[in-house]
């Protein structure tokens, strides 16, 4: 039975999401919850299932099991509604037309109605900074100006939940400083943003969470803070580099994890860092490099990942 | 909302001069080497080149091919000998070549035994022309040597139904000598000796046959063009699906089968104008528009319009990539529109030929637009080829609709 939806309904309810996908499986049981006016990020590693996830919540991908629901309401349902607003990773505008009619185009198709289609467009492009481009066709703008173009045509019929796939990939750091500002008033605005990215350092500075995928399966999720605590994040961390992985058990020993890039990474208290040279040498591990550093977002991550693949093996 | 994408679509082929030109100027050009090839192949237009060789250098084989030489119908080079003749028809410098035998029977013996005194040549790939020659010999035969063959016949009754008298026999001989001096003296003379035309062509010169005429031309290319412009406009549903648009339109109210319905429609506009604009340099080339109401020609149009949209949106939607949808409906097109008569009018080919193009759209349209033009009021037969356009182009229209979003949603 389905309940009546209440403004306080979440955004976005993933419950247990499952799919398989050419022998793999791409969504292995996802539960992610986006409130309304939160900005949430979805990120991982390459094949994690960031895309999986957001082509299954824009209707692209359907589920072996699980459940999503949208603003309180079924998926499906709410789509039809304009409930969900998807601004895909490529720029998907037609090039020859101008930005105003692009945004008519998208507007239109999202559901918007027609009464409001142009002044939410005049307003639209006010607030993207976009007002004096309005009739120029779409190739003859610049990368950010197009992404800027890109979210607004997502945006127009006032979703509930908004998709964004890589928004600021390919873009300079202004223009991505001015997208996460668009996206944090969207938000205030009480529309609920998931993104996915690569880009986790920014998205740990912008985002309300940051949820972590690996294989299909959410990791780690919460604030930066939180997950900066929750996996090994302290003020600050001692970084080997071994000259071989015969290293491997001593490094161990010593408290020390593995790090995506081949760089093992401990925990920091107050450490003498040529105490901790002659330990390891006296281990038999001669280090080619050793220092300490203030922890990311990245590194933690990283290392939640290896720790639930160890765990999974 | 599928107006919307229509709309998008007609903007963007407004910016993008070479689509225009594509999708507009080139039909025209087309019609208009058509229409000149199609009207001179099939009417008073074609004149053959032929090689003539006069081997037997007598009055009669002389005053023969000076006949020939004076067809309208033939462009005549002299060569001397029957291998020069053969060789110009072997080389293509001829559509055919004329012998006239030096080892043959006389002009003026019409039976018994020998060769035939006049030897055509033609090749295998022109070998309708050799057929179109030998008859302009026989009709220049009865007209420029109509003593050749009255001897002929003479000869004939003599041996054959009544033999004759010697006096007999010697009048003839005196009328069919001065019957053979007057036409050697007045080849073009028209003085009732020579052998009146057995066969009267009559071409139709009523205003709907006459309408029919451009129709059929103008019919066949638009055909031709409408599903050809509707190939990169259908297979570009392939970039919606990689580009990101499908999730923005999946994610909407609208669904996916709007990006089908948008450019459906916008191919059933295109399809209207292109036909519009091939139709009205037809009527400017045939000298003025069709006395027949122009609202079937409009059905017409409309239904081929809707027949190019199902079909190439089918097409398209059947293949994985744009790529392949490209080249899988560009082949289907031109092979269609090889066999429905876009290319060569289908009277012209085998009967095989003519009813496998029943299973094409260019031969329903082509039917279609010369029975809307030619008759008055249109006949049954324009309602059908509307009908059956109609129905082929909603059904395939509603197959890409099911593919596509099959192929959008996983």
């Amino acid at each position: 039975m389905t309940s009546a939806r209440t403004p306080d309904d979440p955004a976005l309810e993933v419950d247990g999401a499952c799919r398989r996908l050419h022998d793999r499986q791409v969504l292995g049981g996802v539960h992610l919850v986006v409130p309304r006016g939160a900005l949430v990020a979805v990120a991982g590693p390459n094949g994690a299932g960031k895309s999986s996830l957001m082509r299954a919540i824009g209707g692209r991908l359907a589920l072996d099991a699980g459940s999503i629901r949208i603003a309180g309401g079924d998926a499906a349902m709410a789509r039809r509604a304009g409930r969900l607003g998807v601004v895909p990773q490529d720029v998907a505008l037609q090039p020859q037309l101008s930005v105003r009619e692009n945004l008519r185009l998208w507007s239109t198709l999202a559901g918007t109605p027609r009464a409001d289609v142009t002044a939410r467009i005049e307003a639209g492009l006010t607030w993207i900074g976009l007002a004096d481009r309005a009739s120029s066709r779409v190739d003859t703008l610049s990368g950010g100006m197009r992404r800027r173009v890109n979210l607004l045509a997502g945006m127009l019929h006032r979703p509930a939940l908004l998709l964004l796939d890589e928004p600021t990939v390919g873009v300079d750091a202004d223009a991505r400083e001015r997208i996460y500002v668009l996206l944090r008033e969207l938000c205030a605005q009480g529309m609920g943003v998931l993104l996915a990215t690569h880009e986790l350092e920014e998205a740990g500075q912008h985002c309300d969470t940051v949820v972590v995928l690996d294989a299909g399966r959410v990791v780690a999720a919460g604030a930066r803070a939180e997950l900066l605590a929750a996996h090994g994040g302290h003020d600050g961390e001692v970084v080997v580099v071994p000259a071989s992985a015969d290293a491997s058990g001593g490094l161990r020993a010593e408290g020390f994890a593995p790090a995506s890039d081949g760089e093992w990474v401990s925990a920091a208290a107050a450490v003498d860092l040529a105490s901790l040279e002659r330990r390891l040498a006296g281990r038999g591990i001669a280090v080619s490099e050793i220092r300490l550093r203030r922890p990311t977002l990245t590194g933690v991550v990283a290392r939640a990942i290896a720790a639930h693949r160890e765990r999974a093996s | 909302m599928r107006w919307a994408v229509c709309r998008a679509q007609a903007l963007a082929l407004a910016g993008d001069g070479g689509a225009l030109a594509m999708s507009f100027v080139l039909p025209v050009l087309v019609f208009l080497v058509f229409a000149a090839i199609f009207s001179s192949a099939t009417g008073d237009d074609l004149r053959l080149q032929v090689a003539l060789a006069d081997e037997a250098a007598t009055p009669l084989s002389r005053r023969l091919a000076a006949a020939i030489a004076r067809d309208a119908s033939l462009r005549v080079t002299s060569v001397e000998t029957r291998a020069a003749a053969d060789t110009r028809v072997a080389e293509g410098a001829a559509d055919a070549a004329i012998v006239l035998r030096r080892d043959g029977r006389g002009l003026d013996t019409l039976a018994g035994d020998g060769l035939a005194p006049v030897l055509v040549l033609s090749h295998p790939a022109r070998a309708v022309a050799g057929g179109i020659v030998a008859g302009a010999v026989q009709r220049a035969y009865f007209a420029a040597l109509p003593d050749a063959a009255l001897r002929g016949a003479v000869a004939l009754v003599d041996q054959v139904v009544v033999p004759l008298t010697p006096e007999q026999r010697a009048a003839a001989a005196g009328v069919l000598d001065e019957m053979a001096a007057d036409a050697a003296a007045d080849p073009d003379g028209d003085d009732g000796a020579a052998f009146s035309s057995l066969v009267e062509t009559s071409v139709r010169a009523d205003a709907s046959a006459q309408a029919s005429v451009p129709a059929y031309y103008a019919g066949a290319v638009a055909a031709l063009f409408i599903l050809l412009a509707g190939v990169p406009i259908a297979a570009a549903l392939h970039d919606d699906l990689a580009s990101g648009v499908a999730d923005r339109a999946v994610a909407g109210p609208a669904g996916v089968a709007a990006l089908v319905d948008g450019r459906g429609l916008f191919l059933v506009v295109q399809g209207v104008a292109q036909a519009a604009v091939i139709f009205a340099v037809s009527w400017v080339w045939a000298g003025g528009m069709p006395s027949a109401p122009l609202w079937p020609w409009a059905a017409a149009a409309a239904a081929l319009g809707i027949a190019s949209a199902g079909v190439t949106l089918c097409l398209a939607s059947l293949c994985a990539t744009a790529r392949q949808a490209t080249t899988a409906s560009n082949i289907a097109v031109l092979v269609a529109s090889a066999v429905g008569g876009s290319m060569v009018p289908r009277f012209l080919m085998p009967p095989w030929l003519q009813d496998l193009g029943w299973g094409t759209p260019n031969a329903w349209a082509i039917t279609a637009f010369t029975e809307a033009l030619g008759a008055h009021p249109a006949g049954p037969s324009t309602w059908v080829a509307v009908g059956v356009l109609t129905l082929a182009g909603g059904v395939t229209w509603g197959l890409a609709r099911t593919l596509f979003s099959r192929r959008a949603v996983r």
